[in-house]
């Protein structure tokens, strides 16, 4: 069923998940870095008002990132 | 070279850890505001002394981890692997939110891998009174150095730092656990051959950043990338994996040292979000607190802006008593002391902008407004990050230009700076109110005042000119360097309001050093400018003007008046005016508006008093008057008014776009650290400014 891997914006809003890993690239360290690692738990929050930011809540606190880097979170 | 009896000591940390709050409590109002040398990152540091010994404490840009994203994040790695760089530190307080141990301890593993000495602050204990000091024991295996609980409201351990501090043993060397991939110890071993330093995660590093770490001299560079070539080193794919090999070795301390805390404010703060950041109501909130931030701006800083001003008119009144009538005399009133004041009758907005918008600040609300506008922005080139500059640009693009600091990305930084200017900030606004009434008369459309929409249309157009040379120069400006958004929404806080004074008297304080050295010398000579002229052209016009006055038996105050303007014709700035007019003149402009385009590069203001003073009315500044008697004037030679519509609209234009501002420059200058991009600017306003009243009057006259 899952055959394609999933990430952060396959997720509806309000909906959680576990994170997999981050894929390698530029993003990759400082995500990391902000709390995105593997097991973690992620929650869209919502999308932003204008554009293609999204906030996000890992474990107990908030970053917000843009489509490009969000699409880098693979998820469960 | 390094005091030797002076010990360096670094303040390293994530964002919001706290650090600032801690450099504060260091070094008190000891503090020193520089740039680190040959980069446009803000260095803080402050000398204390502890128990008779010295210590230079700097505060370090908040870092995420020794692989950087950002140009603040570089300076960090460039310092901490460069042994002679002035702010080498001998002692690194490695600050950390017990909160987020998880994420922070990151940055310190690599910091202890490098084998600097580290005290290690679990700081913000006093939101967790359910903390045990005996829970943290567990890091001491990764972390071998004292580990001190901490919290910079209550002070807690801060004396214990103090005496850590006063006892710390610059020989003394810590104990080295290395957590990461050695690679091929070859390929390190062959690293530190070129290198000659033995530490193993040194030498990681540089294989890593070799191409631009300042440690690394052109004569090592082809060595490494060899090295780098011939081992099939991936950058970034060892990045992450020494990412994760570090995660997986403090998540499990982490998650038992903070397994008792709670955090009982994050759902508060998700519930603030929903209505903050939601998609309708967030930019509703946004643009009502705008509002409701220029009401204030305007309205209170008022006050305080005419007891400025009141105070460096009677400061003149004062030394022209006092002194002997000289050329001196005249330079100090007529030059430095109205120069000074035109700056310092900045500060009380500078100060209460900066005030406001550092505790949106450290509430964290600005961070919300950086994700709510960052896919706007983005289409323009700039940075969601750039609205906390273009919101403060409609008071004053100074502090504007200060705040884009926090905007990593260079070429985003940049832009914004560049653009910022073109939103019209309060100094446009006595031009606009002098000239509104004569392109729109008074008057009402579908209920609304219609100068009053004229004056929205004149913000209007600054905006879209702000958006459009950003777009512009989104695709001109050549510069490297990836643009992230990634940002942290830190919970909402209660602001702590000596931090806040703290900003914004350094803004204030750097605002007037800074900016003031350069105002002080342009006014100089633009007081020598007006006040003396070629031979004794200037007495000469005096003369004829006393006996013009004697022939139609003026009153004092006309014959004063009638002699200002007479000599102000025949000074240097008069003769510039007649010089340039040839180039204005398609814009409709004569050589007094002339005259006060060059008086009024200094400072916008300026126009009203130009203008007073060349139609002779006294520069009391009035305004109802001056525009009385710009009314009466008439086209040289015709029946028809001066101002008309075409002029007028002209020179309005002209006002939106044009860069009337030596501080502005000055401080571009400052943060671009070169003249290169103020001179840029500078030229591009210009030859916006001109173009476009170049064309409103050929099309309205």
């Amino acid at each position: 069923m899952q055959a394609k891997k999933r990430n952060v914006l396959d997720l509806a809003r309000g909906e959680s998940s576990k994170i997999k890993h981050v894929e390698v690239g530029t993003c990759a360290c400082k995500l990391m870095t902000l709390g995105l690692l593997p097991k973690s738990t992620v929650k869209m929050i919502r999308k932003s008002p204008l554009g293609d930011a999204y906030l996000l809540k890992i474990n107990d606190h908030f970053i917000a990132v843009r489509a490009d880097e969000a699409i880098t979170i693979i998820i469960d | 070279m390094k005091e030797s009896n002076k010990i360096n000591v670094a303040l390293i940390g994530n964002p919001n850890s706290g650090k600032s709050s801690l450099f504060n409590l260091l070094t008190g109002m000891r503090q020193h505001v520089s740039n680190f040398p040959g980069v446009t990152v803000e260095k803080k540091s402050g000398v204390i002394d502890i128990n008779g010994r010295k210590f230079e404490i700097t505060d370090f840009p908040g870092t995420y981890s020794m692989f950087p994203n950002s140009s603040d994040e570089r300076i960090v790695v460039n310092i901490l692997t460069n042994p002679s760089h002035p702010q080498y530190p001998d002692l690194i307080i490695y600050v950390a939110d017990i909160h987020n141990l998880e994420r922070h301890l990151l940055l310190a593993s690599q910091i202890n891998d490098l084998g600097f000495d580290m005290i290690l602050l679990l700081n913000m204990v006093d939101l967790t009174p359910d903390f045990k000091s005996s829970d943290f024991l567990s890091l001491k295996k990764i972390f071998p150095g004292t580990i001190l609980p901490f919290s910079t409201k209550t002070h807690l351990n801060l004396n214990t730092l103090k005496e850590e501090m006063a006892n710390f043993d610059r020989d003394q060397n810590s104990q080295l656990n290395f957590i990461f991939d050695k690679l091929d110890t070859k390929v390190l071993g062959q690293v530190s051959k070129v290198t000659n330093v033995s530490n193993q995660y040194f030498n990681k590093l540089i294989l890593h950043h070799y191409a631009w770490l300042e440690f690394v001299t052109p004569g090592m560079n082809p060595k490494i990338e060899d090295i780098a070539k011939s081992r099939q080193f991936e950058n970034i794919k060892e990045q992450v994996s020494e990412t994760m090999l570090r995660y997986d070795a403090i998540s499990p301390l982490a998650s038992k040292t903070s397994k008792n805390l709670k955090i009982g404010d994050e759902s508060f703060t998700e519930k603030i979000d929903n209505i903050v950041t939601n998609r309708i109501f967030g930019p509703i909130l946004f643009f009502a607190l705008m509002f409701g931030i220029f009401q204030i701006l305007y309205s209170w800083a008022t006050l305080p802006m005419e007891w400025i001003e009141s105070l460096f008119n009677s400061l003149s009144t004062l030394v022209s008593d006092q002194m002997p009538k000289s050329w001196f005399t005249d330079l100090i009133v007529e030059g430095i002391i109205p120069g000074l004041g035109g700056i310092a009758v900045f500060v009380p907005q500078i100060a209460l902008l900066f005030l406001i918008i550092s505790t949106l600040e450290e509430i964290g609300y600005m961070s919300r407004a950086v994700y709510m506008f960052d896919g706007l922005l983005r289409k323009f080139g700039l940075n969601g990050r750039s609205i906390v500059a273009l919101v403060s640009s409609g008071a004053c693009a100074i502090p504007a230009i200060m705040s884009t600091r926090t905007i990593t990305n260079w070429k985003e930084r940049l832009i914004t700076i560049l653009v910022t200017p073109l939103i019209s900030c309060s100094a446009r606004l006595p031009v606009y109110i002098v000239l509104i009434g004569f392109v729109v008369p008074a008057g009402t459309v579908y209920g609304f005042n219609k100068q009053g929409l004229a004056f929205m249309v004149l913000y209007l157009i600054g905006i879209i000119a702000a958006l459009s040379v950003a777009l512009i120069l989104k695709y001109v400006i050549k510069s490297g360097g990836d643009s992230f958004l990634m940002i942290e929404l830190p919970n909402y806080k209660k602001p702590i309001f000596k931090n806040i004074l703290l900003v914004v008297k350094e803004k204030v304080q750097s605002f007037i050093v800074e900016a003031g050295k350069i105002i002080f010398f342009i006014s100089i000579i633009l007081w020598f400018l007006s006040s003396y002229g070629p031979g004794n052209e200037m007495a000469t016009a005096e003369q004829e003007a006393k006996t013009v006055a004697l022939e139609q038996q003026l009153d004092a105050k006309s014959t004063n008046n009638l002699i200002a303007s007479a000599k102000i014709e025949s000074s240097y700035a008069g003769h510039l005016g007649k010089w340039i007019e040839p180039a204005i003149r398609p814009l409709g402009f004569d050589w007094k508006i002339g005259i006060a385009l060059i008086t009024s590069f200094a400072a916008r203001e300026v126009f009203v008093g130009t203008m007073a003073t060349i139609y002779s009315i006294g520069s009391d500044n009035d305004e109802l008057n001056v525009r009385q008697i710009m009314a009466q004037q008439l086209k040289p030679g015709t029946n028809r008014p001066m101002y008309d519509r075409a002029t007028s609209m002209s020179l309005l234009i002209f006002y939106v776009f044009a860069m009337q501002c030596m501080s502005t420059l000055a401080v571009v200058k400052r943060e671009t650290f070169s003249w290169k991009w103020p001179i840029i600017q500078f030229t591009f306003m210009s030859l916006l400014a001109y173009l476009s009243s170049l064309a409103i009057y050929q099309i309205f006259s």
